[in-house]
C-alpha cells in the first residue's frame, strides 16, 4: 500500500503523541480506548520479499528440525549424547565426528541439535530486523522474543534430559516444541505476503448478502478452530504416549492411546469437512484458503495411512482383526525401517496439521474481519 | 516506500493503543514463571524395584514388611540404577551393569540402559510385565521374576539357555507384541540377557523372602540367620537353577531324534493320519483345548490361564473382580492355537513344534507329553512327529515336501535353530 493511502485510511497516519494531546493523565485514563479502526486491509502489511522467505523458511527448518527431533525418538536415541551441555566430553556441540556418523542414533540427536541452532540463528536474523526499526512493530518483536525465549528454554529442556527424568523432560521438550511451532506459524502469518490483487477490489458486508457471507466466513472459522483445538489435542495425546513414564500405570497409556485414537476419528472428520468447505471457496482471493483445503485433504489420506501403520508397526494387528478378519503373522521389527519412518512421518505430518489449521484460522480471521473479496470476473 | 507499511505494525493500530504486547504486560512475568513451573519436580526419578506379592493380595503384605523386604533385597541385589549381584551367583556384573539404568550412551559411544531403553516400556523396569504399555497386548509381556520362559529348547521345569533367550530376543513372537531386536550386537544381547537372568534371581529370591516374612511371619527387622537362610534356601538353589543348563546344556536340551523319512506324500499322509489319531485320543486329549478341528474351540478353552493369571482368578466374578484390584494387569485368559491359522508363537518349523508337544509350552495349560528327565511321557518320539505332521497339516499354510526335506536337512546338518 501507498503511504497515501495508508493515510487516508488511518492506519498508516502518525500518530499523536501522549505528550502533545495535552489531556491530563488520569481523563486519559478514564477513556474509552478508541474502537478498532475500520481499514480497508489493515493487515496488508508488505513485507520485504526475502524477509518473509526468510520467515518461511525459518518455519520449514524447524519442521526439519522437528522430524529430526521425531527420528532421534523414533530410533529411541532421545539421551545418547552423554555430558549434557557438552557433547562427549567434547565442549558445547562439538560432537566428535566418529561418534557423530558412527551410530544413527547419534547421528540424529546431534543433527537435530544443529538443526535447532539453525533455527535460533534464522529467528535472530529475523528479530535483527524487526528491531533495526523501534517502536514500528511491537508485536511481531514481542513475538520474536518470545519465540526467541521459547527456543532457548526448548533447547535447555531438551538437553536436560541427559541430566535429569528422560520421559519427563521429552515430554516438556516435546510439548515446548509445539508452542514454539505455533508461535512461529503465528509469525509467518502476521507478516504474510498481500498479494496486490487481494485487497484490490474490496466490498464491504454491509449488504444482506454481506452479512450471510460473514456468517459463513465465522462458521468456517469455528469450523478451522475446532480442528486446530483438536489437532493440538492430538499432539498432546501423542507426546504422552510416546514419553510416558515408565513407571505410569498401564492405564494411563490405555488412556492415551484411546484418546489418540478418538481424536484421530474426530480430528478426520473436521480435517474432511474443512477442507471440503475452503475447496468450495471460488473467489481469486481465496486461493491461498483453497490450497490449504487441498493441503488437509492430502494430510488427512497421509495421516490416516500413517497412523493405522504406525499402530501395526508398533503394537502388531490387533487380536480381533487377525482373529475375526484374516490371519495376518507379522513380526514386530524394532527400530527397523518402516516403523521408524512411519512413526517420523506421522509425528511430523501431525505437526503440520496443527500449523495448516492454525494458518487457515489466521487468514479466516483476517477474512471475515477485513474483506469481502469479489471474484476476480 | 511499501516497507513503511510493513514496519508500522500492527498490534498499535489494532487495539488502539501504543502498548507493547509483550513487555508492557505482565504477560512475560506470567510466561516466565510459568515455563519455570514446568521444571520443577523434573529430578532424576528414584527408581526401585517394585515388590512381587507372589499371588497374594496386596494387603497381606504391612507395610514394614514390604520395606524390611526391598530393604533386605536392596543390600543384595542393588537398585535399577545400582545393580548389584552376590556373591553366590555367577553373573557378569560389568553387563548388568550396562543393561540397567537410564537408557543411552556413555562416553565411549557404547549403548547403556538397554533394558529400560528396549524393554522397560512393556515389561517393566522391575520386570514384572507390567509396564505403561502392558494392557494393549494379548498375550501380556512377560513376567522375568518367576524365571519362567515359554518358549525354550529345555526340558519342562529346566530354566533356558542363552540361546533360547538369544533367539526370543532377535526373532521375537509372530502376532504378539515382542520385536525381533535383530540390531542387537552380541555384546549388547550378552548384556541383556545377564540382566534377564539376575531380574530372574531377584524375583524368586524375593518370592521367598515374602512367603517368609508374610506366611512364616518372620520377626522384623530381619536378622543375620534370616539372610543366612536366603542364601541357602533360596540364592543358591535358585542360581544353580539358571547355572545348570548353560554347564549341562545336553542334559537339559530336549533331545529329538531325528524324524522318520518320509519319502512318498503317502508316507506323509499316512503318518498325518497316525497323528489324527493321537490328536483325538484321550492319552493326548488335545482336542479337550484345540477342539475336534483344531480351531482351538475345544470345550476347555474358556477357562484356561497361566500361571501369571491365574492368581486373580476367583472362584466367583465378583471374586475375580475383587482380586483384580490387587494386580496392574486385569485377569487375561489362555486362548489354545487355531491351527488352522498357521500361527506357531514359539516357531513354525517341525522341530519348534515338537519342542512344544515334548515339554509344554511354559507356564500355560499346555502339558508336557515328551520324556522329562527320565519320567516317562505320554507320547514317543515318533508319535510327537506324526502329531507335528498333522498339526502342521492343519495349518493353510503349512510348509511344502521341500520345506519338509529342508527341515531335515537342516536337522542332520546339526543347524537344529
Amino acid at each position: 500500500l501507498s503511504k497515501k493511502k495508508s493515510k487516508k485510511t488511518g492506519s498508516g497516519g502518525k500518530r499523536p503523541s501522549r505528550q502533545t494531546t495535552g489531556r491530563p493523565k488520569l481523563l486519559r485514563r478514564q477513556m474509552k480506548p478508541p474502537p478498532p479502526r475500520r481499514t480497508l486491509v489493515p493487515s496488508a502489511l508488505t513485507v520485504p520479499r526475502w524477509l518473509m522467505r526468510l520467515v518461511q523458511a525459518h518455519f520449514w527448518l524447524l519442521m526439519l528440525t522437528v522430524g529430526v527431533g521425531t527420528l532421534q525418538t523414533s530410533l529411541r536415541g532421545g539421551a545418547v549424547i552423554p555430558g549434557w551441555p557438552g557433547s562427549f566430553q567434547s565442549p558445547w556441540i562439538f560432537c566428535p565426528l566418529t561418534q557423530w556418523f558412527g551410530h544413527w542414533d547419534v547421528f540424529a540427536a546431534q543433527s537435530h541439535r544443529l538443526l535447532g541452532y539453525g533455527v535460533a540463528v534464522l529467528l535472530a536474523v529475523v528479530g535483527v530486523q524487526l528491531f533495526r526499526r523501534p517502536k514500528k512493530s511491537p508485536l511481531l518483536r514481542s513475538l520474536v522474543v518470545l519465540l526467541l525465549m521459547m527456543l532457548v528454554g526448548t533447547a535447555v529442556v531438551g538437553g536436560l534430559r541427559i541430566r535429569l527424568d528422560d520421559r519427563m523432560m521429552a515430554n516438556y521438550h516435546a510439548l515446548a516444541s509445539t508452542l514454539y511451532l505455533i508461535g512461529s506459524v503465528a509469525l509467518m502469518e502476521k507478516m504474510r505476503i498481500v498479494a496486490p490483487e487481494d485487497s484490490r477490489q474490496i466490498r464491504r458486508p454491509e449488504t444482506p448478502e454481506g452479512m450471510r457471507w460473514a456468517k459463513a466466513n465465522r462458521r468456517l472459522l469455528i469450523l478451522a478452530f475446532f480442528g486446530l483445538f483438536s489437532s493440538c489435542l492430538q499432539v498432546f495425546a501423542g507426546v504422552q504416549m510416546r514419553h510416558i513414564p515408565l513407571d505410569a500405570a498401564p492405564f494411563w497409556f490405555m488412556v492415551w492411546i484411546w484418546t489418540h485414537v478418538l481424536g484421530a476419528i474426530l480430528l478426520g472428520g473436521l480435517m474432511a469437512v474443512t477442507a471440503w468447505r475452503l475447496s468450495r471457496l471460488k473467489s481469486f482471493a481465496d486461493r491461498h484458503l483453497r490450497h490449504r483445503g487441498n493441503w488437509l485433504w492430502g494430510l488427512l489420506g497421509l495421516q490416516a495411512l500413517l497412523g493405522v501403520s504406525t499402530w501395526v508397526l508398533h503394537y502388531n494387528w490387533p487380536l480381533w482383526f487377525y482373529r475375526g478378519v484374516y490371519p495376518a503373522i507379522y513380526t514386530i521389527r524394532d527400530c527397523g525401517f518402516f516403523q521408524v519412518w512411519a512413526t517420523t512421518l506421522h509425528v511430523v505430518f501431525g505437526y503440520l496439521v496443527v500449523a495448516v489449521f492454525l494458518s487457515v484460522v489466521f487468514r479466516l480471521r483476517r477474512r471475515g474481519r477485513v474483506t469481502l473479496p469479489v471474484d476476480k470476473k | 516506500m511499501p516497507e513503511d507499511s510493513f514496519w508500522r505494525a500492527d498490534s498499535a493500530s489494532r487495539t488502539g493503543r501504543g502498548g507493547d504486547f509483550l513487555f508492557g504486560k505482565a504477560r512475560f512475568t506470567v510466561g516466565l514463571s510459568l515455563l519455570l513451573l514446568m521444571t520443577l519436580g523434573c529430578g532424576r526419578e528414584a527408581t526401585e524395584f517394585r515388590l512381587h506379592y507372589g499371588g497374594r493380595p496386596r494387603e497381606e503384605v504391612s507395610t514394614l514388611q514390604e520395606k524390611a523386604i526391598l530393604e533386605t533385597l536392596r543390600e543384595d541385589f542393588g537398585t535399577p540404577d545400582r545393580p548389584k549381584v552376590p556373591t553366590e551367583v555367577t553373573l557378569d556384573l560389568e553387563r548388568i551393569e550396562r543393561a540397567a539404568g537410564p537408557g543411552g550412551r556413555n562416553f565411549e559411544g557404547e549403548t547403556v540402559g538397554l533394558y529400560r531403553r528396549y524393554c522397560a516400556n512393556c515389561h517393566g523396569i522391575s520386570g514384572d510385565g507390567a509396564g505403561p504399555l502392558a494392557l494393549l497386548f494379548d498375550p501380556y509381556p512377560r513376567d522375568f521374576r518367576d524365571g519362567v520362559y515359554k518358549y525354550t529348547s529345555t526340558y519342562s521345569g529346566a530354566q533356558p539357555l542363552c540361546e533360547d533367550l538369544d533367539r526370543m530376543i532377535r526373532q521375537g513372537i509372530p502376532a504378539s507384541g515382542m520385536p525381533a531386536f535383530d540390531h542387537f550386537t552380541s555384546e549388547e544381547m550378552d548384556a541383556l540377557i545377564a540382566y534377564l537372568k539376575y531380574l530372574g534371581i531377584r524375583g524368586m529370591t524375593e518370592k521367598y523372602l515374602v512367603m517368609l516374612v508374610v506366611d512364616e511371619k518372620e520377626y522384623l527387622p530381619l536378622g543375620v540367620d534370616v539372610h543366612e537362610m536366603i542364601e541357602e534356601d533360596a540364592l543358591i538353589p535358585v542360581a544353580e537353577q539358571w547355572e545348570m543348563p548353560e554347564l549341562y546344556p545336553e542334559e537339559y536340551r530336549i533331545q529329538i531324534p531325528p524324524p522318520e523319512v518320509l519319502e512318498t506324500p503317502e508316507q506323509l499322509a499316512a503318518s498325518i493320519a497316525r497323528g489324527k489319531e493321537l490328536y483325538e485320543s484321550k492319552r493326548t486329549q488335545c482336542v479337550s483345548c484345540h477342539g475336534p478341528l483344531g480351531r482351538g474351540d475345544g470345550e476347555n478353552s474358556r477357562d484356561l490361564y497361566d500361571i501369571w493369571n491365574k492368581p486373580k482368578k476367583g472362584v466367583t466374578e465378583s471374586q475375580t473382580e475383587r482380586l483384580a484390584e490387587h494386580y496392574r494387569l486385569p485377569l487375561q485368559r489362555v486362548r489354545p492355537r487355531n491351527f488352522h491359522q498357521g500361527l506357531f508363537r514359539g516357531g513354525s518349523r517341525d522341530i519348534d513344534v515338537y519342542r512344544r508337544i515334548h515339554a509344554g509350552i511354559k507356564g500355560t495349560p499346555m502339558p508336557v507329553a515328551g520324556t522329562t528327565f527320565g519320567v516317562e511321557g505320554v507320547l514317543e518320539p515318533k508319535e510327537i512327529w506324526d502329531l507335528v505332521h498333522y498339526v502342521k497339516s492343519l495349518s493353510d499354510k503349512r510348509p511344502d515336501d521341500h520345506e519338509l526335506e529342508a527341515s531335515r536337512e537342516n536337522y542332520e546338518s546339526g543347524t537344529r535353530d
